[in-house]
C-alpha cells in the first residue's frame, strides 16, 4: 500500500510538473506470500552462503518462470530476495514478484553488484546498498516514485556514497556490499578502503585502509560477525575492524598472496588461498588449520554450513571439510570457479558461470545439473523451493521438474 | 538631461534612458557597486540570507538524511548563476533523500530546504526594490517568490532526468540556446520586483536584453564565475557568496531596470542618488 508521505509526494510532483495521472509503487506485493529472505550476497553478513531454514529443489529443474522484458536489464550479480520482492541489479534495479517473475518497478542506472538490504533509520521503506565499478549507492527499495507518462522515476537513488576513479586496467568486479546492525560494510569499489556507511544518510561512519601496504589491491567482500569486520585483500592480508568504530583488532599478512572473501563462523575466520583453505582464529588471526589441495584457486570463495567448509580448487573438485579439524569429508568432481550456496542440505554451485549444479552436502553425491540457455548465470539464491538467478538478459526462478 | 561621462544618459530625475547604448559589462558592475558604497543597508538582506544559508549547510551535515556535495566543488571551474540572485550553498539535498521519509522528519527535510529560496527570494526582492525605490506591495513579492518556486522547484525534482547531449554541435548549440535564454531572462526578477505581472515582467526582460546580450552574458559570466569561486571558500563559502555576489546581482538588475523601465512610457521614480549618475 503505498505511504502517505509517497502519496503526498507524488502529488507534488504532478502538480508541480502540471501532468496529470501517477503512478506509484508500494514497497510490499499484496498478493503473494512473503518468500524466505536472502537479504544480500552470501546470504549474511558473516558471508556464510547458507540460509538454515530455505529450501530449494533436489532433483532436476526446470523453469518456473523467466523475466525477460526489460530491454536494459543485463544481470551477472546474485539477486536478493526481501520484504516480499526479489531484487536484481544490473544496467539497473529490477523488482519483481518472486511469485511469478512481474515486474513491480524497474530503474535503470549504473547499478551492478548484488544489493543488499539495510533498513533505514528515518524512513518507511529499507535502503538497498549496491554497487557500480566506480561507486556505492543507496537505493529505495520502494523504488521511488514513478513519473506519470514516462518510464522514469524520482527518488530511486536515495544516496549515493564514497567513490573512485576507475584504475588503469579499467573498472574492476563491482564488491558486493554487506549489513550488519543498520550499517553497511563494502571496500570502495576500485579504491583500497573499506568503508561503514549509515544505511539512512550514505554517511562514513568510518574508513579502513592497509596503510602499511602500499601495493595493496582492493578489498574484498567483508564478513561481520560479533562486532568484528574481517576483511582480506591481496597480496594475502587479513584485517579484523571493530565494527561499531573501525579500530583494527589485528592483522595478518598470510605467506600466500591470492585470497578469497572470509567466511565468518563461531570457530573463526574461514579464507582461501590459491593451494588451501584455512580457518584463522577470531580473537588474533592465528591459523588454527590449513588443508592444502592440488589447486589454483583465483575466483571462488567458500561456503559453510552446520560444521562443513564447501571450497572448490578449480583444477577438477570441489570438496567438504570439516570446519572443526579442516578434516576433508568428500570430494567430488567440480570444473571451474564458483561461490556456492547451501540450503536444506544441498550445496547449489554455478561452474564458470554456465552450468548449475546440485550436490547433497552430505554425501557429495550430484543431485542435478542444469544449463541455462543464456550465460553468465549467476550463483542463486534459495526460497520457498524455488532457485532465482541473474541469467545476462533476464532473471529466472527455477523449481524441481514435477 | 544629462549625459553620463560614459556615453550614458541620465534624465533630471536620475532615470535611464533606454534609448541609450548600451555600456561594457565592467560599467554596470561600476555602477551596482556604486550603489551599494552609496546605500550600505543594501547588503543587509543577503546577509543574513547569506547566514542562514551557512547554518542549513551546517545542519544538513548533521542530520540523518543524506546530503550530497555539489559536482561544481571538484570543478576546476564552474559557472554558478542564478537567473533570481541567491547564495550558492555548498551542500545540497536531492529528491530522493526525501522519498519514504518518516512524516516528522520529512516535514523537518522540507522545512529547511525551503527556508533557504525563501531567505534569498525576500532578499532580493527587498534589495531590488530598495534600489528601484519602489514599494510594490506584498502582491510583487508573492510573485517574485512563485516565479523563483517555479523555476527552482522543478529543476530540483527532475535533475535526475538530465539532458546529455552526445554531440559537439549539439553541446554548443545547447550552450547557445541556454545563454540566450540565461540573457533574456537577466532582468526578470528586477521587472517582477518593480511590481510588473509575470509575462509582462518576462516580456520587459526579454526588451531589455535586446540589444545588449553581449553585455549582459559577460554579467552572467562575472556572477557565475564569482558565486561558484566564492562558495568554495572552506566552511564560509555559502555564506561569502550569498553575503557578497547575490546583492551585486541584485543592485546590477536593479540599476538595469532602472535604466530600461518603460512602465507605460514612464521611466520608474528613482530617489535622488547623490551624485550617482547613470551607466546609459
Amino acid at each position: 500500500m503505498p505511504s502517505t508521505r509517497r502519496r503526498l509526494l507524488a502529488s507534488a510532483g504532478v502538480a508541480l510538473a502540471g501532468a496529470v495521472g501517477g503512478s506509484v509503487a508500494g514497497a510490499q506485493s499484496e498478493s503473494s506470500p512473503e518468500p524466505v529472505s536472502w537479504p544480500m550476497a552470501r546470504y549474511d553478513a558473516a558471508g556464510t552462503a547458507h540460509h538454515p531454514s530455505a529450501t530449494g529443489p533436489r532433483g532436476e529443474v526446470e523453469v518456473a518462470w523467466s523475466h525477460e522484458s526489460t530491454a536494459w536489464f543485463q544481470g551477472t550479480t546474485t539477486p536478493i530476495s526481501a520484504g516480499g520482492r526479489l531484487y536484481a541489479a544490473g544496467g539497473g534495479l529490477l523488482a519483481l514478484d518472486p511469485e511469478d517473475g512481474e515486474r513491480a518497478f524497474g530503474a535503470s542506472g549504473p547499478y551492478q553488484s548484488s544489493p543488499a538490504r539495510a533498513p533505514a533509520g528515518r524512513y518507511e521503506t529499507a535502503t538497498l546498498a549496491v554497487t557500480t565499478p566506480t561507486d556505492v549507492f543507496g537505493l529505495n527499495e520502494g523504488g521511488g516514485i514513478g513519473v506519470p507518462l514516462t518510464d522514469e522515476r524520482l527518488g530511486v537513488d536515495r544516496w549515493r556514497g564514497p567513490g573512485s576513479k576507475p584504475g588503469f586496467f579499467g573498472p574492476p568486479e563491482p564488491p558486493s556490499p554487506v549489513v550488519a546492525d543498520e550499517t553497511i560494510y563494502t571496500p570502495v569499489p576500485a579504491g583500497d578502503s573499506l568503508v561503514a556507511l549509515g544505511s539512512g544518510s550514505g554517511s562514513v561512519r568510518w574508513r579502513a585502509t592497509f596503510d602499511d601496504e602500499a601495493s595493496s589491491s582492493s578489498f574484498q567482500r567483508p564478513a561481520v560477525r560479533d562486532g568484528l569486520v574481517f576483511a582480506t585483500a591481496w597480496p594475502g592480508q587479513v584485517s579484523a575492524y571493530r565494527a561499531e568504530s573501525g579500530a583494527r583488532e589485528w592483522h595478518r599478512k598470510l605467506d600466500e598472496q591470492m585470497i578469497s572473501a572470509p567466511v565468518a563462523t563461531a570457530s573463526g575466520v574461514v579464507v582461501q588461498t590459491r593451494e588451501d583453505v584455512r580457518l584463522l582464529d577470531l580473537a588474533d588471526g592465528t591459523t588454527l588449520w590449513r588443508a592444502e589441495f592440488d589447486a589454483n584457486v583465483t575466483d571462488s570463495v567458500p561456503a559453510v554450513a552446520d560444521g562443513t567448509v564447501f571450497a572448490v580448487d578449480e583444477l577438477g573438485s570441489m570438496h567438504a571439510l570439516d570446519l572443526a579439524s579442516g578434516e576433508v569429508l568428500w570430494s567430488t568432481p567440480f570444473d571451474g570457479k564458483t561461490a556456492p550456496v547451501v540450503a536444506d542440505g544441498v550445496v547449489y554451485a554455478v561452474r564458470s558461470g554456465f552450468e548449475l549444479v546440485g550436490i547433497d552436502a552430505t554425501s557429495g553425491d550430484r543431485l542435478f545439473a542444469y544449463r541455462p540457455s543464456q550465460v553468465p548465470l549467476s550463483a542463486p539464491i534459495v526460497g520457498d523451493g524455488r532457485l532465482y538467478a541473474a541469467n545476462r538478459k533476464r532473471v529466472i526462478a527455477l523449481e524441481e521438474t514435477a | 538631461m544629462t549625459t553620463a561621462s560614459d556615453g550614458g544618459t541620465v534624465g533630471d530625475d536620475g532615470a535611464v534612458d533606454e534609448r541609450s547604448s548600451p555600456q561594457p559589462t565592467a560599467s554596470v558592475l561600476r555602477a551596482a557597486l556604486t550603489e551599494l558604497q552609496r546605500d550600505p543597508r543594501l547588503l543587509a538582506p543577503f546577509a543574513v540570507a547569506g547566514l542562514l544559508v551557512a547554518l542549513v549547510d551546517w545542519l544538513r551535515q548533521r542530520d540523518p538524511i543524506s546530503v550530497v556535495t555539489p559536482h561544481w566543488m571538484d570543478q576546476t571551474v564552474s559557472l554558478q548563476y542564478s537567473v533570481f540572485p541567491r547564495g550558492t550553498a555548498r551542500t545540497s539535498r536531492s529528491v530522493g533523500a526525501l522519498v519514504d521519509l518518516e512524516l516528522p522528519s520529512l516535514l523537518g527535510a522540507v522545512a529547511l530546504e525551503a527556508v533557504v529560496p525563501l531567505a534569498v527570494g525576500t532578499a532580493g526582492w527587498l534589495t531590488m526594490t530598495r534600489v528601484l525605490d519602489r514599494d510594490s506591495g506584498r502582491a510583487s513579492l508573492g510573485r517574485y517568490l512563485a516565479v523563483l518556486a517555479s523555476l527552482t522547484v522543478p529543476l530540483r525534482l527532475f535533475a535526475p532526468v538530465q539532458f546529455s547531449p552526445d554531440s559537439v554541435p549539439l553541446i554548443l548549440l545547447s550552450l547557445v540556446v541556454l545563454s540566450l535564454v540565461l540573457v533574456s531572462l537577466f532582468a526578470l526578477p528586477g521587472y517582477l520586483a518593480a511590481g510588473y505581472g509575470v509575462l509582462r515582467a518576462l516580456g520587459a526582460s526579454a526588451a531589455t536584453a535586446r540589444g545588449r546580450r553581449l553585455q549582459l552574458f559577460g554579467l552572467v559570466l562575472t556572477f557565475g564565475l564569482a558565486a561558484w569561486g566564492m562558495a568554495r571558500v572552506p566552511v564560509a563559502g555559502g555564506f561569502l557568496s550569498t553575503a557578497l555576489v547575490a546583492p551585486v546581482q541584485a543592485v546590477s538588475i536593479a540599476v538595469l531596470v532602472r535604466g530600461s523601465d518603460t512602465d507605460g512610457c514612464r521611466r520608474l521614480p528613482s530617489r535622488p542618488r547623490d551624485g550617482v549618475r547613470s551607466i546609459w
